[in-house]
């Protein structure tokens, strides 16, 4: 049970109201509106991340259900695995990312990031060694987009565990649709 | 030395270019507007809670300043401790956010968030009792909005760390909100 009441999205106003209409029908945004216009530059910082970002998608999904794990955040990784099996990605695969870095099934890329990720999570600045390799491999730009993505899921851990954001009935349908998702 | 390089602002989208130009001349900024599709709509996000948010504005910077002291992050601390000096906070207030808790330099409120503040960053789900406290004080909206502070500035910590954003050789010589926030105008 959600510590406080969710939000009633029909008394939205404002900018929220207008981002209320676009959302997926999912709990952390009902519990989000008490924030008020806040909402908007949170879901657009989302959306960037999701949508707009030059990441690899399955990159971008083993950093965040990474965090989850490392944060103990049930709901984020419920929900990201949810987004990686339609992405395509295996149960192998999201299964090794509560594993760790070393699980066999990671390619090169997807190991560096990992590492990088616990790095990051862990002590603040990430060490020459998760830092070099990735840097090389995706670039300024999308190094810049991983480490705002790790950042960015931290927060959202943060906000559903504290406020005990419930995960939704089983068959809900949520409406949550992605660049790269299948069908 | 940042451990990559600066953009060129030349080489940046224009929407970027733009937004940037408006923006305080701090190096957090100048780096950021590389990140892509994130710069715009991180600028619109900090600016929502740093303008228009409903948190006091010396309670949310001695929340920032105890987030930057828990993350060692030394870019931030300092440009943190200007922003609190330039809306009014006193240095004994500033300096009591490296301290131990509660502070009777610190109202109620300002005790109860940053308490809550440690907690959160230690345990993700912060304890029932902190939660409470904090609660009462500051209502459904600062709650959500304290959560979420607290979050984005462990983001700005390892951003600032992790890609060694170096220190500005003179400070700007406002706190930076307003022009954050009509930089953001200006962008519509």
């Amino acid at each position: 049970m959600a510590r406080i009441p969710y939000f009633d999205t029909s008394k939205a106003t404002g900018r929220a109201k207008d981002v209320y209409e676009k959302l997926p029908n999912l709990n952390i945004f009902r519990m989000l509106g008490h924030s008020g216009d806040m909402i908007d530059g949170f879901i657009k910082l989302g959306n960037a991340i999701l949508i707009h970002s030059e990441l690899d998608p399955v990159l971008r999904e083993i950093a965040i259900v990474r965090v989850g794990v490392l944060k103990g955040a049930s709901y984020e990784v419920y929900q990201h695995e949810e987004i990686s099996r339609q992405l395509g990605m295996s149960e192998e695969l999201i299964k090794a990312i509560h594993e760790g870095p070393d699980a066999r099934v990671f390619d090169e890329t997807q190991r560096q990031v990992m590492r990088f990720t616990d790095d990051v999570v862990k002590n603040t600045r990430a060490s020459d060694a998760t830092f070099n390799p990735l840097a090389e491999k995706l670039g300024y730009k999308q190094l810049q987009e991983l480490v705002i993505t790790i950042g960015f899921y931290t927060t959202a851990c943060y906000f559903l565990e504290t406020f005990d954001v419930d995960i939704e009935e089983p068959g809900h349908k949520s409406g949550v649709k992605l660049p790269g998702m299948q069908d | 030395m940042a451990r990559i390089p600066y953009p060129d602002p030349a080489a940046l989208p224009a929407e970027a270019r733009s937004l940037l130009e408006s923006l305080p001349q701090l190096n957090i900024f100048r780096m950021i507007a590389g990140a892509g599709a994130s710069f715009v709509p991180f600028m619109e996000f900090i600016n929502s809670y740093l303008n228009s948010g409903v948190l006091d504005p010396e309670l949310r910077e001695l929340v920032i300043l105890r987030v930057g002291h828990l993350c060692g992050s030394a870019y931030e601390l300092h440009q943190h401790r200007r922003v609190s000096r330039m809306i009014g906070m006193n240095e004994e207030r500033i300096a009591a956010t490296a301290g131990a808790l509660p502070s009777p330099l610190f109202n109620a409120a300002e005790n109860a968030a940053l308490a809550f503040t440690d907690d959160q960053v230690a345990n993700v789900k912060a304890d029932g009792r902190l939660f409470a406290a904090a609660h009462e004080l500051l209502g459904d909206a600062g709650m959500q909005e304290l959560v979420i502070v607290i979050g984005t500035y462990l983001l700005v910590c390892r951003y600032l760390e992790t890609f060694e954003i170096d220190l500005e050789e003179t400070d700007i010589p406002t706190s930076g909100l307003d022009e954050i926030r009509k930089g953001l105008e200006k962008h519509g």
